[in-house]
């Protein structure tokens, strides 16, 4: 108790020193607090996207039709999606189902041709688990059999508008040729800039006349209620729908994009850490200074009958209040700036323009603050100045009491 | 001079203190120095990815083919004239490579692939994206046959293999279905996922016959002497033909890496600030320990300045000292990584094409970067260390002299 | 109290070996107010060091109450200066960051007893050397003669038998000097506690019952005095 006063005290012996040391500290904290909101923003945003555009929180597809990303064959889909969709419905995690058909599809406007993705969604069910319709910014959602949805940036590079005609060439299930005349009814812009870029969107009764599939769909979308228990409901599916499907969750199915999300966070964190080092040795130099100059005091206390452990104890306590103080600060800081970031997004557009980095979010990231990360960083903050100090106090304990009276 | 000795004496009263204060600043600069290696290796990595993959050292397109190349618009080519390829003539171009960019869908009934089409000059191409050396398996195409060189992911994606006829359908720059059989003469491989995905090369006038091309190419390359004229070669150019050209310098890509070089700037500045604040506390310690003596020095005629001389030169070898180290060990880190570099492979297999990045990243240090990088720690030292510092300047010295 | 042996003490400076104290023999009974005099060098300081178990002697015993302090691990040293020892030092050596209560505090927390009692043997005894104004000044708010006010009561606050004293005036004026010498022998009347001091001053030995005269290691002098001033 007295310890931890006497700590206390000689805290404030040089105000100055403590605040240059402390701050040190908090700027490599802040920094560390920072990069994981940016990353996790990054992240949700990504995840989200893929959930809401994409994916959904799980898809179920015929035993051998995923392969890998990007290939979207023809030759082994669901053809009786009814009852498979409506097993899946009587699981208590799941909140909403629909089908769809994904297909490469080239989108022609009389002069130029473009790859597209094109999907045919059920109109009845896709609010269930997308949303699509809420992001229809101009004209309607689908309703007539030639209606066609597209992306804004998909308008813009090949300058449709609404009522435009359009061409859609695809081949069917059986590689024949088929090309289809639509209008664009509406225009999306959601915050998935591959979707704006590069999906169609059409019924899927023409999808599946287009593709000669009859009632068969590429794959079957699931929106779970808690997707905490994702993997617990994959495997509950799993085993209600039988071996002829596979079920993958959003997460196994965009395995690549969290790999080089994994790589930036590490590159950032090493950033981050290579302050927090630089400040430790701050704080070495601090405890090496603050053992120096008291080395006669630490000989009156053992020559009164302190222990060593006591000596130690009461410096480690003065280095892990500094410890502490600065890692305060720097936890302050940090949420400030996450804070701006979370509320006003950074927008990183004018360096990527329309780019296409590899990573499904547009280029405005708003940050996404880990509360955990921030007491976990604070208590890391503490344990490192704790265990830094350690070395420069083991010599205050080394000294023989009247060597460290005589000590000038 | 008497300074220069009696600060080297100071520095040595407390050694210890001394060269702590200085490993901050060794850590920092090392740091720096690791960094900026790191981001000129990226920087020249993506630059010559570039040049070899996509556009030389210039590009030449249309206008209106640049403002439509998603749509890849083979209507928007130029015509390899005489007249043309006369306007090209200048000293400092090496190879004029003049390719058709055009889309297609690949595989067979069930798996359909899109995928880039390249009609290159083979031999011309040698020199631009050495295209003959990244050859794994096979050989390289040869020009005027029906030949085809293909990325070994977008291969194995298709499933063909070498020695397979490959069928390509596509429409011609007027727009009618135009289609053709192709042998798969060889397989490549770049590192960059983007690119052996989904990238096929045939021999230029193959390509000009199918897509009805004659004597044109939507885009042209140029290879030069020396990459650094780009720049002032596009300009030539520019004022003699109505074209786009685009040095590689000017790509989007590259210029967003350098404006990220510049934000890493900022991250110099902090991680320096953090490490001198470790000297300024030394500093801090030393005018507080060492009053009486200043006040004596003082006190026997030593000015104000010639005593924050004295204690910056002090504080100018603690940030020389680790400065010197800083840099000693981001070289040695940085030339290591120059020589070994680091496998990218598993990133940049799942980068797309317009990030074209790996697949092995070398560290790229420059003694600029190493020299500037020593006297920025050294100075910063010596900026922070006057903070201080400056406090002795009001100190009397009879009061200085009476603190205990 | 105090009882000595053959007492050597070699220091070793360099390749030379430099020899403190050369058989020092002597007791000192319980209560006794003692000044161990003798110029600098003679090895005062070494004494009062190894009697007070801050340093060991190169051979020879030193027995405290009947126990021979060679015999003691460094943790048993420790635990019988915080019961049985107080010190005072030449430059006082309070700590700057507490209040002379404070640091007259820091004994008594050693020794576990309860804070409340804590709280009246403080100010009892910090009354007891006149700093009853003074219990929330910090050192360097205190001249010198009262910071080794301080000092003595933090050697007293825990009733030691022994209180050893090195050179306690030498950084005082002479007024203030004997201010010290008469409360420190105010307080061996009353408390019955032992004092040993080093000295060269000659008012210490004026206020001393009895004074060991040390030179070159060796004592040369022990006189008593009937009636002390």
């Amino acid at each position: 108790m007295k310890i931890l006063h006497l700590a206390w005290r000689n805290v404030f012996r040089h105000t100055r020193r403590t605040l240059i040391t402390a701050s040190a500290i908090s700027v490599g904290l802040s920094a560390m607090i920072l990069s994981n909101t940016m990353m996790n923003g990054a992240d949700k945003m990504a995840s989200e996207n893929i959930i809401q555009y994409e994916t959904g929180h799980m898809q179920i597809f015929a035993k051998g039709y995923y392969r890998e990303e990007g290939i979207f064959p023809l030759d082994t889909i669901i053809e009786e999606p009814e009852t498979i969709i409506q097993h899946v419905r009587t699981h208590r995690n799941v909140a909403g189902v629909t089908e769809r058909v994904k297909f490469q599809a080239r989108v022609n406007n009389g002069v130029d041709e473009l790859p597209t993705l094109a999907y045919g969604i059920d109109i009845e069910n896709d609010s269930e688990v997308f949303r699509i319709a809420q992001s229809v910014v101009d004209g309607a959602f689908l309703k007539e059999r030639e209606d066609i949805l597209i992306g804004t940036d998909l308008a813009r590079d090949m300058g449709f508008a609404i009522g435009s005609y359009l061409t859609v060439i695809t081949k069917d299930r059986y590689g024949t040729y088929n090309a289809n005349d639509f209008f664009v009814s509406g225009l999306i812009n959601t915050t998935h800039p591959l979707f704006d870029r590069n999906a169609v969107l059409m019924k899927l009764e023409v999808a599946q006349q287009l593709l000669d599939l009859d009632h068969g769909v590429t794959e079957i979308c699931v929106r779970v209620r808690n997707s905490a228990q994702l993997a617990s409901a994959q495997r509950d599916i799993t085993a209600l729908i039988g071996a002829k499907y596979e079920v993958y969750t959003w997460r196994e199915l965009n395995a690549a994009i969290f790999e080089i999300s994994g790589f930036k966070r590490l590159s950032q964190f090493m950033i981050a850490l290579v302050v927090l080092i630089i400040a430790a040795v701050g704080i070495v130099n601090t405890m090496l200074m603050a053992v120096m100059e008291r080395i006669p005091e630490i000989g009156t206390l053992k020559a009164m009958g302190f222990r060593n452990n006591s000596i130690v104890q009461m410096f480690v306590l003065e280095g892990g209040i500094i410890g502490a103080f600065g890692s305060l600060l720097g936890c302050i800081f940090g949420v400030l700036m996450s804070l701006y970031v979370a509320i006003q997004g950074l927008d990183f557009s004018q360096f990527f323009g329309d780019m296409d980095v590899g990573y499904p979010i547009k280029m405005i990231i708003k940050g996404e603050i880990d509360f955990l990360t921030i007491l976990l960083v604070f208590l890391f903050g503490v344990v490192v100045t704790i265990l830094v100090s350690l070395w420069p106090v083991r010599m205050a304990t080394r000294l023989e009491p009247v060597d460290a009276l005589r000590h000038v | 001079m008497n300074l220069f000795r009696l600060a080297f004496r100071n520095f040595f009263r407390n050694t210890r203190r001394s060269i702590i204060s200085g490993i901050s600043v060794t850590i920092a600069i090392a740091a720096i120095i690791f960094a900026q290696s790191y981001i000129r290796g990226i920087t020249i990595n993506i630059s010559d990815n570039i040049v070899r993959l996509i556009s030389g050292h210039i590009r030449i397109t249309t206008q209106e083919y640049d403002r439509r190349e998603r749509m890849l618009p083979l209507d928007e080519s130029i015509v390899l004239s005489g007249d043309f390829l006369e306007n090209l003539d200048d000293d400092r171009i090496k190879v004029v490579a003049p390719r058709i960019k055009f889309g297609v869908l690949l595989g067979d009934e069930e798996l359909s692939t899109p995928a880039l089409g390249y009609a290159i000059e083979p031999d011309k191409e040698k020199f631009v994206s050495r295209l003959d050396t990244r050859i794994t398996k096979g050989k390289y195409i040869t020009a005027g046959r029906n030949e085809v060189l293909l990325g070994t992911a977008l291969a194995e994606r298709i499933d063909v293999h070498i020695g397979d006829t490959l069928t390509i359908i596509t429409r011609t720059a007027y727009d009618s279905p135009t289609g053709i059989n192709l042998v798969v003469t060889g397989l490549f491989f770049t590192g960059i996922g983007g690119i052996d995905r989904s990238i096929f090369y045939i021999p230029l006038d193959v390509g000009q016959q199918m897509l009805d091309l004659e004597d044109q190419a939507t885009e042209i390359s140029l290879v030069l002497d020396d990459p650094d004229e780009a720049v002032a070669v596009a300009q030539d150019l520019r004022s003699r033909l109505g074209l786009i050209i685009m040095p590689f310098q000017f790509n989007p890509l590259l210029t967003y890496i350098q404006s990220a070089g510049i934000v890493f700037s900022l991250f110099y500045f902090i991680i320096l600030l953090v490490a001198c604040s470790t000297i300024a506390n030394t500093m801090l310690m030393v005018v507080f320990e060492r009053t009486k003596e200043i006040g004596m020095m003082k006190a026997m005629g030593l000015n104000n300045i010639s005593v924050v001389v004295l204690l910056v030169i002090e504080a100018g070898m603690i940030g020389a000292v680790g400065s010197l180290m800083g840099a000693g060990i981001g070289a040695a880190l940085s030339y290591w990584l120059k020589y070994t570099g680091i496998d990218l492979t598993i990133v940049s297999s799942t980068m797309s094409s317009d990030m074209p990045f790996g697949p092995i990243l070398y560290f790229s240090p420059t003694p600029f970067i190493i020299i500037s990088s020593f006297i920025f720690g050294l100075i910063a030292a010596v900026v922070i260390a006057l903070l201080p510092v400056s406090k002795v300047t009001r100190l009397q010295p009879a009061k200085a002299l009476k603190t205990v | 109290m105090v009882e000595v042996n053959e007492l050597h003490k070699d220091y070793r400076v360099g390749k030379v070996l430099f020899p403190a104290l050369r058989g020092v023999n002597t007791v000192i009974q319980d209560g006794e107010f003692t000044a161990i005099a003798g110029p600098s060098g003679s090895g005062k300081t070494t004494l009062l060091n190894i009697i007070g178990c801050l340093d060991s002697p190169t051979s020879g015993t030193v027995y405290i109450d009947g126990t021979d302090t060679g015999t003691l691990t460094t943790r048993e040293k420790a635990n019988l200066r915080k019961n049985q020892i107080g010190f005072v030092f030449q430059t006082f050596n309070l700590i700057p960051v507490l209040t002379a209560f404070e640091n007259v505090e820091i004994p008594l927390l050693l020794l576990d007893t309860k804070t409340d009692e804590n709280k009246d043997r403080v100010v009892g005894i910090l009354e007891e050397v006149g700093l009853a104004e003074y219990l929330h000044r910090k050192p360097n708010e205190m001249s010198g003669g009262q910071q080794q006010r301080v000092a003595i009561a933090r050697a007293l606050v825990k009733r030691p038998s022994l209180v050893l004293a090195d050179e306690p005036t030498a950084n005082l004026d002479s007024t203030t000097a004997r201010e010290i010498l008469e409360l420190m022998q105010e307080l061996n009347r009353k408390f019955h506690t032992t004092f040993v001091f080093s000295t060269h001053d000659q008012l210490v030995m004026d206020y001393a019952e009895r004074i060991i005269g040390l030179r070159d290691g060796m004592i040369v002098d022990d006189k008593r005095k009937e009636t002390p001033a």
